[in-house]
């Protein structure tokens, strides 16, 4: 179904005339009716590969062949009905490619219609779908009403309802939690059993390693490794010799996996030795001895223990933060949703601590309540001794101006204008006239040299990359000694590599400044040892502890 | 595609496209909704106003044919006359056959009109004979009949004698020519024959007199009276008829048969009275075209002689085309603003209701849909929703309107569907359908076309600087407006060339789409003028923001930087605004400025006096002694002014020019009777208007004093408009003085020279006796009167009128002048005032709702640092503030020399004494002033407040 040969993507800055490979070489091929997982870290090229077999983005050189059309050599019109005949598409955001005002039956009536224009056939189709996703009760509800489950299903059942023999699935779980990304990942299979369908999904959760034929790592813009996790014994080594899987591309490349490039101290050179039996070894050309191997220690996986606070863990302390009794309800025309339910919290001074969750379970409403972006709908809130739930909106705004520094999941910094004028706006917001080539140059530079940012001070937000965004943030919220800095998903659009560097520089600047962070992640592998975590689900906490990391087996 | 399809496996799919364009439209059906809605407020409102006009022109129409006297506007309705050589045997009801004959034509021409009234004479070329004048002793006479009608009210002015009984008696008239002394019972000797001597006596039994006043009331003829086919009516005999005489019907054919030879002239008359209500208005110009004209009259079977036919109608018809003409071209131009609301309400509503297009065609792209297909399927919903619209405004329009005309009185029933036909609608609806249409299609089509490319298009697309140049709004408006300037000159061109010899292009037709192509011409002009007014004021902040905004960090300069970032999108508030600043000050104060200069002209016209009589003449000095014995009036003065004119065709001056010349018969009366109050109002001082008692001492008008470079003292020679010129003393200048018309420059033309000296009668008629004969002048003079106090005015004015002389009050001046304005276009600057306001306050709620939407990640920003929500409304609408403040004020004050233009163009206020000034005090500009920010606020804040408190910081979860 798929035949990429050498895919070469080099995307040009037409601005600053830079050039920069996306894909460098992509070597893949899928048959027909397979569900294919590509997997890889932010920037490996996965998204620029799915969109190139959408026929949105046109290869540099190369070959693809998806079904009878050869992409890469298609012009723009042709492009736009190879996606019309071929490919349906499922967004991460779904609500992308759905007509919001229309119902369910709608979509799918549109997407058919590109198909064929037999309609008493293709309303037999479009209910079978429906069936078969599960939502044929939903046939004649309007999609925003919708919610993000079926949203999703309904996204799929449009992509089906074309018929394109290629689904291409985005990052479909992104905002799904483990339960309904299983129930996705069987959709997905069922459909490929059921319509003969080729899915191929990109993500980068790698719950899609399992249950599906194949999974294609990505990495730098090629392919490391394709394999069925199932089959190829990977997951479930526990003695010697342990199997990696490799993928040689057309020019006899390969990909070192990671675990054999760390465990030979490798650099930039490799050895191979072939010895007389025809064994190949790969060596450190300097000869440097490989690390010692734990089989037991390698296919554990992090969990994270909470072990509840002592009873007198607050005694004595200074509260910085305080809720008690906090219920917030977010009222629509005609719907409450209960978002938080009788939460009772206490932030020491100068206290790490995280709030951790699945999506939907209410860390985001906490951090709301707390920097007074809402108020709370019962219960009291005090921070740094200020009520807060006594307090409009106006006050509770200029309370968070003279005391949180908050850096959100977006960067959120004020587009139109420089990083170092963004450090100002809560001066200006207070009345303050701010003469900039007066001012100590060195402070502003203090201010971004602790985050290692100043190479970005003079840059608009939107020129930075997602990581420097991050730690400019971080910069500005930080400058001006805010009470406490409250962070919201940090590492949300972060590898596991950047997630984790970004976490080195948060614990080095609590342990310098003693400030108090409370930090919101999905990710547990973030949390440290012996640091505060609260849990919450479905908006209540469900544990509140310390951290312990436990490591088991696979 | 060939190329790329490696093998045939993929069977062809069968694109259903209507139930895909279904799905569309059905998901977009607010957007089709509010289109609808926007599109059949539009067609309404062009209807209506169509209505409007089309009931204006028909009601003047009805208006002047219901006044109109077709019995005394100098023309006879149908006319004939045949030389007659020989004898007669007509019959006793000869004039009844010759009526009937002659209506019939007119009724066979035009079935639908009728006739009120009719009145027919019969005229005979007869002859006398006086040897004493020498030369030509022979002079024409006529002996005329009427019919029986006619007859009897002809003979109640039966002044003297009695009635004719036999056929050697006539009446004679004393309204012939050239009345002979004529007497009861004299005898007059009549010839049947020029130079033969056939000779009659008839006795003159009887005298008419003045017929006037009992024609009027019987509702007959007086042009019959005094036919004539004069200049170029050369297949009809005229001649210079010495005198009248008159009977009835039966004499008259007896006069006729007993003649036993003839050699004259017979001229049939039948003047009529019609009932031309029945008209289409759209079919003036077929009348016109159907009425006969001398190359091809139509020949009477029974008189046997080519008819001139409807001459009277024909002038009617052609004068109220003119008319007609001279409205629309007041009309038209003046509504070419509405244009540009239309454009601009249509643009908003359209966009507003396309907000949600970008993200519906993203969606298709992804599907697969081409840029085509969705482009066909934008052209197919905008004409849908375009013709629903039209469908649906006009046939409200007709239908609103109708019940509006139905009782009105009068209509014939024809009336309604006539509108059908009215050009201007025709045009009007044409041109809004295709502008609509296409106004919306580019707007989607826009949307289209940039949602369906991919970024690697959008690089391919970028623009050189010369590109993104032609791809401005301003540069595309000024394609059309060269577009439309080239049309328009051509049509006048064509106009101008060929406008006397085509029909069609002197038909109403022709002339409503020449000045709709105007209308067209001046909105857009307006508009384009407004893009580039706009697009400076943007540079303007942007300059502004560059320069603060790095060097200052604070609120105020952070709202100029977000000013400078957003400035395209400020581009349609700020002409919503130019437009307002423009419309809002003549349409809410015009009313008032008419006042005041109206009563400033009648003030000055009047010299500041209770009465004038305008007409004084009294040579010899001798009626003031009648005024002196009114105890109600306490001063009167006397004055005199003449304007002498000269085209300076044998370069004796060094400029044409127009001089006005005021004279008072005794400057220190005039002093004392406008009193030191009063002149310094003209920042004239007592010691100055008394030292004019010297003799050869004037004032003079500023332009003359500036032109000239007078001091006071100084010596002035008038050689530049006076032959023999004397030296003159420069006193000091005016402004305005009162009786003294103000000089008038000439448009293009620079050697012209104008202006205003006055003076004592004395100086001026020694200025006036030295002015070169080619100099053309006029003289008029003046009786100022001032009564003793208010309530005294109309006696002084009744016991004036006793004395037979006729003296106006201020009131009555003002009346006369005020019932010459053309009222409907006040009317019509009102609404659009109104209509501008409502634009604005839409296009800022517009501009608000945009802004909120781009602005999301900035308000996102800002709320998180720990904005108060306040302040973000502040800074944002203290932004706004300043983009609407300067058009504001540019177009506010741009307005004013307006006024002069609309008063004077449209409305036809006279300006003699004067400039046309806005007349409006200081308070009410500042009032309009801040009337337009708050309403231009109003629609800002209506959709921001909500908005930013409403506003939740975006999920990130």
């Amino acid at each position: 179904m798929i035949h990429c040969n050498d895919v070469i993507k080099i995307y040009t800055d037409e601005e600053t005339k830079t050039r920069i490979a996306a894909l460098r070489g992509i070597d893949l091929r899928v048959k027909k009716g397979e569900v294919i997982s590509i997997i890889g870290p932010s920037g490996s090229g996965k998204s620029t590969l799915i969109q190139i077999f959408a026929g949105m983005v046109t290869i540099s050189s190369g070959e693809v062949r998806v079904g009878t059309y050869d992409i890469g050599k298609l012009e723009l019109e042709e492009l736009l009905e190879y996606r019309l005949n071929m490919v349906g598409l499922v967004h991460q955001f779904p609500e992308r490619t759905l007509f919001l005002s229309g119902t369910v039956i709608d979509n799918l009536n549109f997407a058919s219609s590109l198909y064929s224009d037999n309609r008493t056939e293709n309303r037999r189709r479009n209910m079978e779908i429906l069936e078969t996703l599960g939502i044929a009760h939903l046939e004649k509800r309007r999609v925003s009403y919708l919610s993000g489950g079926e949203m999703i299903r309904t996204s799929i059942a449009s992509a089906l309802a074309k018929n394109a023999p290629l689904l291409l699935c985005d990052e479909p779980t992104g905002q799904l939690d483990t339960e309904n990304t299983e129930i996705v990942k069987e959709m997905l299979r069922q459909i490929s059993r059921e319509y003969g369908t080729t899915v191929l999904v990109v993500t980068h959760d790698m719950r899609f390693l399992k249950g599906v034929d194949k999974t294609c790592e990505i990495h730098s813009g090629r392919v490391s490794s394709l394999f069925n996790v199932e089959e190829s014994g990977i997951l479930n080594q526990r003695e010697f010799p342990i199997f990696f899987k490799g993928q040689i591309d057309s020019s006899q490349n390969i990909r070192i996996p990671n675990e054999v490039y760390d465990l030979l101290h490798l650099k930039d050179k490799v050895d191979f030795v072939v010895t007389e039996d025809s064994k190949v070894e790969i060596l450190h050309p300097d000869g440097i001895p490989p690390k010692t191997i734990d089989v037991k220690e390698m296919k554990k996986q992090k969990k994270l223990s909470i072990t509840p606070l002592e009873a007198k863990y607050f005694d004595k302390k200074e509260i910085e933060i305080s809720l008690k009794g906090v219920d917030k309800i977010y009222r629509s025309k005609n719907l409450e949703v209960p978002a938080l339910t009788d939460i009772d919290l206490e932030i020491i001074k100068g206290e790490l601590a995280f709030i951790i969750g699945p999506s939907g379970s209410g860390k985001t409403t906490i951090i709301k309540l707390v920097t007074g972006m809402e108020p709370c709908s019962a219960g009291n809130i005090s921070v740094l001794n200020e009520e807060l739930h006594n307090l409009n909106d106006a006050e509770r705004a200029k309370f968070r101006r003279n005391n949180i520094g908050i850096v959100s999941q977006q960067g959120d910094l004020h587009p139109f204008i420089t990083v170092t004028e963004n450090l100002f706006i809560r001066d200006m917001l207070s009345g303050n006239n701010i003469l900039l080539k007066k001012y100590p140059q060195d402070k502003i530079d203090e201010a971004f040299t602790e985050f290692q940012i100043d190479h970005r001070k003079n840059s608009y937000p939107l020129e930075v990359s997602g990581g420097e965004l991050q730690r400019a943030s971080l910069a500005i919220a930080n400058f001006g000694n805010p009470g406490f800095l409250i962070l919201d998903e940090p590492t949300a659009n972060m590898d596991a590599e950047l997630a984790d560097n970004v976490m080195d520089q948060l614990y080095k600047i609590h342990e310098q400044l003693k400030l108090t962070l409370l930090i919101t992640t999905h990710d547990i592998n973030l949390v440290r040892d012996g640091t505060r975590v609260i849990e919450l689900k479905d908006g209540k906490i469900f544990t509140d502890g310390k951290a312990i990391t436990i490591e088991e087996e696979i | 595609m060939d190329k790329a399809v490696l093998e045939p496996t993929i069977e062809p799919r069968k694109r259903n496209k209507w139930q895909l364009f279904q799905i569309f439209l059905k998901t977009g059906r607010r957007r089709v909704t509010l289109s609808v809605i926007c599109g059949t407020l539009i067609f309404l409102a062009i209807t209506s106003l169509v209505m409007i006009v089309y009931t204006y022109r028909y009601d003047t129409f009805q208006t002047l044919q219901e006044e109109k006297n077709w019995f005394s506007d100098g023309l006879v309705s149908i006319s004939s006359n045949s030389y007659e050589p020989g004898t007669f045997n007509l019959s006793a009801d000869y004039i009844n056959n010759v009526t009937q004959d002659y209506t019939d034509m007119v009724n066979d021409l035009f079935p639908d009109i009728s006739f009120r009234n009719q009145t027919t004479a019969l005229s005979t070329q007869i002859y006398t004979f006086d040897p004493s004048i020498p030369g030509e002793p022979w002079l024409n006479q006529e002996i005329m009949t009427f019919d029986n009608r006619t007859y009897t009210g002809l003979i109640q002015n039966l002044t003297a004698g009695r009635l004719p009984q036999n056929h050697s008696e006539l009446l004679y008239s004393t309204l012939s020519l050239n009345q002979t002394d004529f007497k009861v019972n004299d005898t007059v000797t009549l010839y049947s024959e020029w130079h033969t001597g056939r000779a009659k006596n008839f006795t003159i039994v009887g005298l008419l007199g003045n017929m006037t006043e009992t024609f009027v009331n019987e509702s007959l003829s007086l042009d019959v009276l005094e036919w004539n086919f004069e200049g170029s009516i050369t297949e009809f005999y005229n001649f210079d008829r010495y005198n009248t005489f008159i009977t009835n019907s039966s004499l008259y054919v007896e006069i006729l048969n007993n003649m036993t030879s003839y050699e004259g002239v017979l001229t049939y008359l039948v003047d009529v009275s019609y009932d031309s209500s029945a008209i289409k208005p759209t079919n003036w110009q077929n009348y016109i075209y159907a009425i006969p004209d001398l190359s091809s009259l139509l020949e009477s079977e029974f008189t046997e002689s080519p008819v001139l036919l409807c001459q009277d109608l024909k002038l009617f018809l052609i004068e109220f085309n003119n008319l007609w003409t001279l409205k629309t071209t007041k009309l038209l131009p003046l509504n070419s603003p509405l244009l540009f609301i239309v454009g601009l309400l249509s643009i908003v509503t359209l966009n507003i209701g396309s907000r949600e297009l970008g993200s519906v065609f993203r969606r298709m792209k992804l599907y697969g849909l081409s840029y085509r297909s969705v482009r066909r399927m934008v052209f197919f919903e905008n004409l849908i929703f375009t013709f629903i619209s039209f469908i649906f405004g006009t046939a409200l329009g007709f239908l609103i309107s109708y019940l509006f005309t139905m009782g009105a009185e009068n209509q014939p029933s024809n009336y309604y569907l006539n509108f059908l036909m009215e050009p201007l609608l025709l045009l009007c609806l044409g041109t809004i359908l295709i502008g609509f249409f296409g106004l919306s299609f580019f707007i989607q089509n826009t949307i289209a076309k940039k949602t369906t490319q991919t970024t690697s298009e959008e690089f391919k697309a970028k623009r050189g600087r010369v590109r993104r140049i032609l791809s401005t709004n301003e540069f595309r408006l000024f394609i059309v407006v060269l577009i439309f300037t080239i049309i328009t000159i051509s049509l006048f061109m064509v106009y101008r060339n060929l406008g006397e010899v085509s029909l069609v292009v002197s038909s109403m037709s022709y002339l409503t789409v020449f000045w709709f192509m105007i209308t067209c011409t001046v909105a857009f002009l307006l508009t384009f003028a407004f893009l580039i007014i706009a697009r400076v004021i943007s540079m303007f902040w942007t300059f502004l923001g560059k320069a603060v905004w790095p060097k200052r960090l604070n609120m105020f300069s952070l709202s100029l930087q977000h000013l400078s970032v957003s400035k395209k999108s400020y581009q349609l508030a700020i002409l919503g605004v130019l437009l307002f600043g423009l419309l809002i000050v003549p349409g809410l104060t015009m009313n008032r400025s008419l006042d005041t200069n109206i009563g400033n002209e009648i003030t000055l016209k009047m010299g500041d006096a209770d009465l004038l009589i305008s007409h004084w003449i009294d040579p010899i000095e001798e009626k003031d002694v009648y005024l002196e014995n009114i105890t109600e009036i306490s001063s009167f003065t006397e004055a005199e002014v003449y304007t002498l004119t000269d085209d300076n065709e044998g370069d004796n001056f060094p400029n044409s020019f127009t001089v006005h010349l005021t004279s008072f018969e005794n400057v220190t009366e005039f002093s004392e009777f406008m009193g030191e109050k009063m002149l310094k109002s003209y920042s004239i001082s007592v010691e100055d208007i008394l030292a004019l008692e010297e003799n050869m001492t004037i004032f003079g008008d500023i332009r003359f004093k500036r032109n000239r470079g007078l001091k006071s003292g100084d010596i002035y020679i008038p050689d530049d408009f006076t032959r023999f010129p004397k030296d003159l003393t420069f006193i000091n200048s005016f402004k305005i003085f009162p009786l003294t018309p103000y000089p008038s420059k000439r448009a293009f033309q620079t050697n012209f020279d104008s202006f205003s000296i006055v003076g004592k009668r004395f100086t001026i008629r020694e200025i006036a006796r030295s002015i070169a004969f080619s100099t053309d002048f006029s003289i008029r003079n003046y009786k100022l009167i001032n009564a003793v106090n208010e309530s005294s005015i109309p006696i002084v004015q009744e016991k004036l009128a006793d004395l037979n002389m006729t003296a106006q009050t201020y009131e009555e001046y003002y009346e006369e002048s005020f019932s010459s304005l053309t009222t409907f276009p006040i009317d019509n600057i009102l609404i659009f005032a109104i209509l501008a306001a409502v634009t604005i306050i839409f296009v800022s709620y517009f501009t608000g709702l945009k802004i909120f939407e781009e602005r999301s990640r900035i308000i996102e920003s800002l709320y998180r640092v720990g904005a108060v929500r306040g302040q973000i409304l502040g800074m944002f609408t203290f932004e706004y503030f300043l983009v609407i403040a300067l058009p504001l004020l540019i177009t506010i004050f741009a307005s004013l020399p307006l006024f002069g233009l609309v008063a004077d163009f449209f409305l036809d206020t006279q300006s003699y004494y004067q400039t046309y000034t806005p007349g409006i005090p200081v308070w009410t500009i500042v009032l309009i002033i801040i009337g337009g920010l708050v309403i231009s606020m109003l629609g800002w804040l209506l959709a921001l407040i909500p908005a930013i408190y409403r506003y939740r910081p975006v999920k990130t979860e």
